[in-house]
């Protein structure tokens, strides 16, 4: 096991440097990660099973494929527009590796939702296929109440022309979260990513988002926010790499965060590599505290400073996350227990 | 009905006295206006009435009704019926102008142990009072004070001062950033509001407010306190002979 620890990445590494995985598996058993997982699909829908991922050859991919087994595979087919949802649940603890195709002109809601166990390690490597038109919505929550353990996602997410993905993500972090999204935009495509961690205690919740343009003509949306209290902490990073073929994208990236306590920290790290001339990107990064000035209005007109705390945090949250009144309702409630 | 005795603040953890030895007194039914030079203390005064922080009262006391003000939170004050009508409105992004509006008032009715109002009664209200105040629905649908102009926030402000119809009034300033029609409009709002039971303090630089706003008595605020009082044609001599006698 010793010999798995020493694999795994570290605060060493760049793109680790706010989130050592080392070092908080070191502190924890990991003698379960030979479990298998058992992973539930609470809606049965009749895809054909699809070919194997590309094996990845970093650290967390070859844990993934060395623990996880062979993996889970689908096939939307050509023009196939189910109407509910596909659910991955009840997830908590292990390696497993998923892979979803979306033929041309298909199009998928994919609901994600992981929890780990005390002492856990949660390890997925999922990869998005989505081919000519068509069009996957990819909803990621965390569990609310369980922090003991660590949860390591992260989405291989390949676009084709004419391609849509859109992505919400909501966490509560934990001991060690981390939500990782790679996406390759390979034709014209559209994608919009809204994100947001919610910490206290001594959670973390990292998430990473990175964007390569290889083809012209995408048009790229990335907002996350962060509210962080007592001692936890929040990471954002975010790149764009718009290669050189890739005229002509429009993309932006946002990170707010909000800090309530001086012992919790956030670290972001928005990054622009560009190799095209004629694009337009942008990005955009603030970590600040609740307006004193709104809130004593706030209280002027009435209202209490708990519940003006709690209307702010809402709206600067929730208007980020789209119109999931799903994800509104639990985003409400962390914050009516803590503002 | 609101008494203010040797009032003294400051700000900076003690470093500057801003209010020093302020006494006014402003009866139940009666509009007193407060004029001064710009750094006399006029936003301060407004600010230790309702309670922000930041400021520190080292003296003096302030009650209103005979309960003291001082003691209480803001949005106790606020519940208790002071109001101010803020100088530079802020806005508050995400919430809806009748969302804010509606949980206000349900905070001071549940303060003062009233039942909330029922959502058709509150609609009903909004939509008469900002046909009044020649406030489109579309902007109360808007997140509060967001993108409005100078002169749509300063309505607004009147605009929660009718629904909240509270018992005192502050207004700071709310003549600046207003247009002739805009002043009549909020002139018009704050003269329906007076009444036998409700007191109004006007904070202003300028005379002009008061040619629509006619008040009981004038003030001059100077160094943080009362220099000279007189009634309305006073604030007329004022505004043509300057301050420069009460420095």
């Amino acid at each position: 096991m010793t010999h798995m620890r020493d694999r795994l990445p570290h605060k060493g590494l760049e793109a680790w440097k706010w989130s050592d995985l080392r070092g908080v598996v070191g502190e924890a058993p990991i003698e379960g990660l030979e479990d298998r997982m058992k992973l539930r699909l609470w809606n049965y829908i009749d895809f054909s099973d699809g070919p194997q991922p590309a094996p990845r050859d970093d650290a967390m991919g070859q844990i993934s494929s060395a623990f996880g087994g062979d993996a889970i595979s689908y096939v939307v087919p050509e023009g196939a527009q189910p109407e509910s949802p596909l659910e991955l649940s009840q997830f908590s603890a292990g390696n497993v590796r998923i892979r979803v195709e979306l033929k041309a002109g298909a199009r998928l809601q994919v609901r994600e939702g992981y929890g780990t166990t005390d002492g856990g390690f949660s390890n997925v490597e999922i990869t998005y296929v989505v081919h000519d038109g068509a069009e996957l919505d990819r909803i990621v929550t965390t569990a609310k109440d369980i922090d003991p353990g660590v949860l390591h996602v992260r989405a291989h997410v390949t676009l084709w022309n004419d391609a849509k993905f859109n992505q919400t993500q909501l966490t509560f972090g934990g001991k060690f979260t981390r939500l990782e999204t790679r996406i390759a935009c390979m034709g014209a495509v559209e994608v919009e990513m809204s994100g947001a961690y919610l910490l206290d205690g001594k959670r973390h919740a990292d998430m990473t988002n990175y964007i390569d343009f290889a083809a012209p003509g995408s048009t790229v949306r990335d907002a996350v926010a962060g509210v962080v209290t007592d001692a936890s902490r929040g990471v954002f990073q975010g790149k764009f790499h718009v290669r050189r073929p890739a005229q002509e994208t429009d993309a932006e990236m946002r990170h707010d965060a909000l800090m309530l306590s001086d012992r919790a920290k956030v670290n972001a790290k928005p990054e622009l590599e560009i190799y095209a001339d004629d694009v337009e990107c942008a990005h955009g990064n603030t970590v600040g505290q609740l307006d004193e000035s709104a809130l004593f209005y706030m209280r002027q007109r009435g209202i209490p400073l708990g519940q003006a705390r709690a209307m702010l945090l809402e709206a600067f949250v929730v208007a980020r996350l789209g119109d999931d009144e799903a994800m509104a309702e639990q985003v409400r409630g962390w914050l009516e227990a803590r503002a | 009905m609101l008494k203010i005795q040797n009032l003294t603040a400051t700000v900076d953890d003690g470093a500057k006295t801003i209010l020093n030895g302020l006494s006014l007194s402003v009866p139940a039914g009666e509009v007193h206006a407060i004029m001064g030079p710009n750094g006399a203390g006029k936003s301060t005064l407004s600010y230790v009435l309702t309670g922000r922080d930041g400021y520190d009262v080292t003296d003096g006391t302030v009650t209103l009704d005979g309960d003291d003000l001082l003691d209480m939170e803001p949005e106790e004050r606020a519940a208790k019926g002071v109001f101010l009508s803020f100088q530079y409105p802020l806005e508050i992004p995400g919430v809806p102008t009748l969302t804010f509006l509606r949980t206000a008032m349900n905070a001071q009715r549940k303060a003062r142990g009233e039942e909330p109002i029922s959502a058709p009664d509150f609609m009903k209200r909004a939509k008469s009072l900002a046909k009044d105040l020649k406030i489109k629905a579309e902007m109360l649908r808007r997140p509060l004070n967001v993108g409005f102009s100078g002169g749509e926030k300063k309505r607004m402000e009147i605009f929660q001062m009718m629904m909240l119809e509270p018992r005192f009034i502050v207004m700071d300033e709310t003549d600046s950033g207003l247009d002739v029609d805009a002043l009549r409009i909020v002139a018009d709002g704050v003269n329906a509001l007076r009444s036998p039971d409700r007191g109004i303090l006007i904070i202003t630089h300028y005379q002009r407010l008061l040619d629509y706003i006619v008040p009981d008595a004038v003030h001059v605020l100077s160094s943080g306190a009362i220099k000279a009082s007189g009634d309305a044609d006073f604030a007329k001599r004022l505004e043509t002979e300057g301050y420069d006698a009460y420095a």
